[in-house]
């Protein structure tokens, strides 16, 4: 996942993607160029030409069903980078009791 | 290639914005009907979809099913468990409903 403020962009890429291959795809989709970008892991700027595993994203770590996150920020025109700013999700609401249970169940959805 | 934008952005009750390929988004039948069909929307033009009677929290773990459904679909590979939060299990449950996925 690429996330900036209120925005997640879900892409595909392999453990040999480079950060500034990313940041293509970013482009395609944002109409930004990437030297108008900055990649983070963390809290941590991504550098061009490093590839993703550099960074610890590999398909081991970032599954399908759990995928690794990254985050956006944009040039400002000042020309400075944008703080990074990851608005955080809303939150589900508390179980009521009678779902609380010991157990670990997980429901499949088909 | 085909005609129609590769990306889809969905948007939820709280304002958050989620993007994915136009693909995993038809593993919905849902959504492939409000996205329709490819021939319907000129290259380039953006597509959207109004998913505001949902929170972020739940689409975001829908966007991740999609994915992971059309991953693991037809693959010969163990499928791994798919990770649901006790408390998000009535939310997911109403809009797998919805989806039809």
């Amino acid at each position: 996942m690429i996330r900036r403020k209120k925005l997640t962009i879900f892409t595909d890429a392999k453990d040999t993607t480079t950060v500034l291959e990313l940041k293509k795809m970013i482009e395609g989709i944002l109409k930004v160029s990437p030297v108008n970008q900055q990649l983070f892991k963390d809290n941590q700027v991504m550098e061009d030409e490093k590839a993703l595993q550099d960074y610890g994203l590999t398909s081991n770590s970032a599954k399908a069903q759990c995928p690794g996150s990254v985050g956006l920020a944009l040039r400002l025109d000042n020309g400075d980078f944008e703080p990074l700013e990851l608005t955080p999700f809303s939150s589900p609401p508390d179980l009521p009791d009678v779902m609380k249970t010991d157990s670990n169940g997980q429901e499949q959805t088909p | 290639m085909g005609p129609g934008a590769m990306y889809v952005t969905i948007t939820s009750a709280d304002g958050h914005e989620f993007i994915i390929k136009r693909k995993y988004a038809e593993a919905s039948e849902t959504f492939e009907a409000m996205i329709g069909g490819p021939s319907e929307t000129p290259e380039n033009e953006p597509l959207r979809v109004d998913m505001k009677r949902y929170q972020s929290h739940v689409l975001q773990t829908v966007c991740t099913y999609l994915i992971y459904k059309v991953y693991y679909t037809n693959s010969t590979t163990e499928i791994p468990l798919f990770p649901i939060a006790s408390e998000m299990s009535l939310e997911l449950v109403d809009v797998a409903n919805y989806l039809n996925c």
